[in-house]
């Protein structure tokens, strides 16, 4: 929370990062095609970088390029499908069909997880409860005093180990440790009863459970909320009418149907390409603005 | 018309032999400043109660309370939650939501207002509050203090007409409690907000009450302007609890004899001077010092010690030297985030220095009461606390329970003592498990003035038994009074130490309002009882 970045997506009302990420998704699913999963895994790991900095990116990476490896790998040893058959492992036939279905599952599964990630970053919980807190005004205030309720359950257990310490001595054998650990455990669950009891009085004291209550929240609305919203719809339209007529999707098998039909598909890769770069493009450009500041003053 | 009124109010609890609140008559008016003062125990929670129909607690009940002459029961549900608000002791405990412009709108969540006047109510209140800063903050990351002002806050976005506060600075800071307490008296002063108030800081909120309640075992005892309060009590001194928890100034004047008692220490200041005209002061009035223990190698000695929470963070301390001897009480006295606590924690070995050393003398054992004593307590009565830690030796623990004056409480749950009693079982628990030297983090907070007496009266015999204490504190007159030897803190390194009278004597703000009234005069005398005896020494 502490970053001040300029987050332009972030800082985007909620609704509308919300139809991004489920329209992207989407789109990566239905769009089973090299190109696509490619463009989709680019446009997610940009933003990725963009948005949760080097080290995070890297940390994410780690553990995204065995996962591709593995699928990549193993689609074409366990999958003997396809026409076009290269050669022999362990007397079983690899085929080309089975290497790119799995390279394009691979892409896929790994642009998922990329746009999870930014997912996690862009529609934190306050968001998410604006956007469903509607639905069930209890249940928003329940996971809202869960998400306060568990770092200070936390801190309470630190400390309460360490103040069991000046009474016990620390054992190191299983059994004890066991032991001390239900004890200290104990001691926080009553201390977090008694506290509830006080969390109980103060919310009937500001009068909570006597009517239907309204969840307040910070978003507005505001034109450049229309103006990306109405983009993104455009640029998701387009692709829509183009999936409709088959384009960006390809069989594999038995054989491969084509990956390009003219025209049509390869505008529809473009206008696909823009929408996966829309939010990366929007972040640069804000910073880009302020460079140019920079220069002026 | 009266604002909120008890007429004959009797409550006693289930299973209770005597009353928490005894025939008790009070009114309030729109827009008073009314504190509510007596030693804990007496029933001023149990009275706050009754005046807030949601948390009326359940038991045996004569008499009535009365919100604008209506019966407080027969009050609608929303314009009760609005028209009262109650802030509680406990900062964490009150807070519900995880982000602070979300806890600010909880209330008019409650009372189903439309989203954009409740933003509009959230933006008075916060801009109010000075809270723009940490308007978008996560409610944990704040300090006491600022949980604190948020739970004002957050009543006062109902814009209630009586705002009750029930011991709200009792887990604050001094420096948080003042600002909370000024902020209340904002909100008295610029709102017209009734305030209905129990505060043992009577030197804080003495000089802006309208009126002061004292009330003791469930009844009222007297109920007059601060000035009368402070005469009747004068005049009846030591026989009342509250009068260890009266201004300094007012102590000072009353047992001299004045005739007005000043409340605050500029007055003080104006009417020592006064007293003093036609009397001769001693040149050099006499230095009072408290004898220094004999110097012998330090049980507990830091040297040197650097600390920090993270490879990237600052350093909390920086070069640090202590040394705590046989036998003595000494006070670790500053500010905020001076590294009080982490130094605790150092001594005590729960916190790695990165440099330094900590060593205890061969055979003493270190232990550190937690701020929070609860975090001791594992059973259900006060006896099981006392076995638990006595390897079940009921000789043992009956022993400790009658030196720590326990044994009335053998029976009762450990969560149901009061603050000092808390303190005395939890110093009781370390005791058993053979503590020689004893680090209490703040143990004052939240004390009355006779708890605090008789924890430190506890403390001192426990010296006197080779006992060594070291106790952080921001409690200046607690200092002054008890300890053998005083220390100020700051930014990770130790200022200055010395025996109290000379060390406060150096201090020109940071010191006992006894001292600040006086020091003109008598700059070495530090508590209300020295200044007193010099005073009567003049002649």
């Amino acid at each position: 929370m502490s970053d001040m970045r300029m987050r332009y997506f972030n800082n985007l009302h909620p609704a509308v990062s919300m139809s991004y990420f489920i329209t992207v998704l989407a789109f990566t699913l239905a769009c089973f095609h090299p190109v696509m999963a490619g463009l989709s895994l680019m446009g997610s790991a940009a933003f990725s970088f963009r948005l949760r900095g080097k080290k995070a990116f890297f940390a994410t990476l780690r553990f995204i390029a065995p996962m591709f490896l593995f699928i990549a790998i193993a689609n074409p040893l366990f999958n003997h499908r396809g026409v076009t058959m290269l050669f022999l492992l362990f007397d079983q036939w690899i085929t080309l069909e089975a290497i790119l279905y799995g390279l394009v599952s691979a892409c896929t599964l790994c642009a998922i997880v990329m746009w999870f990630t930014c997912y996690q970053e862009v529609m934190t919980s306050d968001k998410f409860l604006y956007l469903f807190g509607k639905l069930a005004p209890a249940t928003a205030l329940l996971i809202t005093m869960t998400l306060r309720f568990v770092p200070e359950l936390k801190q309470n257990a630190r400390e309460i180990r360490n103040a069991q310490k000046m009474l016990r001595n620390e054992d190191t054998r299983l059994f004890q440790k066991l032991g001390t650990a239900m004890r200290n455990l104990s001691v926080l669950l009553t201390m977090s009863m008694e506290s509830a009891v006080g969390t109980a009085d103060s919310m009937k004291a500001r009068g909570y459970g006597e009517k239907r209550r309204t969840t307040f929240h910070l978003f507005r609305f505001d034109g450049r909320d229309t103006r990306v919203l109405a983009l993104m719809l455009t640029l998701a339209g387009i692709c829509f009418a183009g999936r409709i007529y088959g384009h960006g999707y390809m069989e594999f098998y038995p054989a491969m149907t084509a990956a390009v039909m003219g025209t049509p598909s390869v505008t529809m890769f473009v206008v696909f390409g823009l929408l996966m770069a829309l939010p990366t493009f929007l972040e640069a450009k804000e910073t880009v603005i302020w460079r140019s500041y920079g220069l002026k003053s | 018309m009266a604002l909120v009124r008890f007429e004959e109010l009797s409550f006693a609890y289930p299973h209770a032999r005597q009353r928490a609140v005894d025939r008790f008559s009070l009114s309030i008016e729109e827009g008073e400043y009314v504190v509510l003062s007596g030693p804990s125990g007496c029933g001023k929670t149990t009275l706050l109660r009754h005046a807030k129909p949601e948390l009326i607690p359940a038991g045996a009940r004569e008499g009535a309370v009365y919100f604008e002459e209506k019966p407080l029961g027969e009050l609608e549900p929303l314009a009760a939650a609005a028209d009262i608000g109650f802030v509680q002791q406990d900062p964490d405990n009150q807070i519900v939501t995880d982000f602070v412009w979300h806890e600010l709108a909880f209330g008019l969540e409650n009372l189903a207002l439309p989203v954009p006047v409740i933003r509009r109510r959230v933006a008075e209140m916060a801009a109010f509050f000075g809270m723009e800063p940490w308007f978008r903050k996560r409610t944990v990351e704040l300090s006491g203090g600022q949980k604190q002002l948020i739970n004002l806050a957050s009543v006062l976005a109902m814009s209630p007409r009586l705002l009750i506060l029930d011991e709200p600075t009792a887990m604050l800071d001094p420096l948080a409690a003042r600002n909370l307490l000024d902020t209340v008296r904002r909100v008295n002063r610029e709102l017209g907000v009734a305030v209905l108030l129990t505060e043992h800081r009577l030197e804080q909120v003495f000089p802006a009450a309208d009126r002061v309640v004292i009330m003791e075992r469930g009844r009222l005892l007297s109920c007059g302007a601060p000035q009368e309060i402070a005469r009747t009590l004068g005049t009846q001194m030591g026989q009342s609890r509250v009068w260890l928890g009266l201004p300094a100034t007012v102590r000072i004047f009353a047992q001299l004899g004045a005739e007005r008692l000043p409340l605050t220490v500029r007055d003080g200041r104006m009417a020592l001077k006064g007293y003093l005209r036609d009397k001769t002061v001693p040149a050099q009035a006499e230095s009072i010092k408290k004898a220094r223990p004999i110097k012998q190698k330090p049980v507990l000695s830091a040297h040197e010690l650097w600390f920090r929470y993270g490879e990237t963070e600052r350093d909390v301390l920086r070069g640090l030297d202590i040394s705590l001897y046989k036998g003595e009480l000494m006070c670790l006295l500053g500010g905020n985030g001076a590294g009080k606590s982490t130094l605790l924690q150092a001594l005590v070995g729960t916190q790695k220095p990165y440099r330094g050393k900590v060593s205890a003398l061969k055979g003493e054992k270190v232990c550190m009461l937690p701020q929070n004593a609860k975090m001791l307590f594992v059973t259900d009565t006060v006896k099981g606390e006392l076995l638990d830690c006595a390897e079940d030796d009921e000789a043992k623990a009956a022993d400790m329970a009658d030196r720590l004056e326990l044994t009335a409480l053998l029976a009762r749950h450990p969560y149901d003592l009061s603050g000092g009693e808390t303190e005395r079982l939890a110093i009781a628990k370390l005791l058993l498990r053979d503590a020689d030297v004893l680090l209490l983090d703040e143990p004052t907070k939240g004390l009355d003035a006779s708890a605090k007496q008789s924890l430190a009266e506890l403390l001192q015999s426990l010296c006197r038994d080779g006992v060594s204490i070291l106790v952080v504190t921001h409690d200046v007159e607690f200092a002054a009074r008890y300890a053998d030897r005083c220390a100020l803190m700051f930014d990770g390194e130790i200022l200055s130490e010395d025996e109290p009278h000379a060390f406060f004597a150096e201090n020109r703000f940071y010191t006992t309002d006894a001292n600040r009234v006086a020091r003109e005069y008598f700059p070495n005398a530090i508590t209300s009882e020295e200044v007193i005896a010099l005073c009567e020494s003049c002649s």
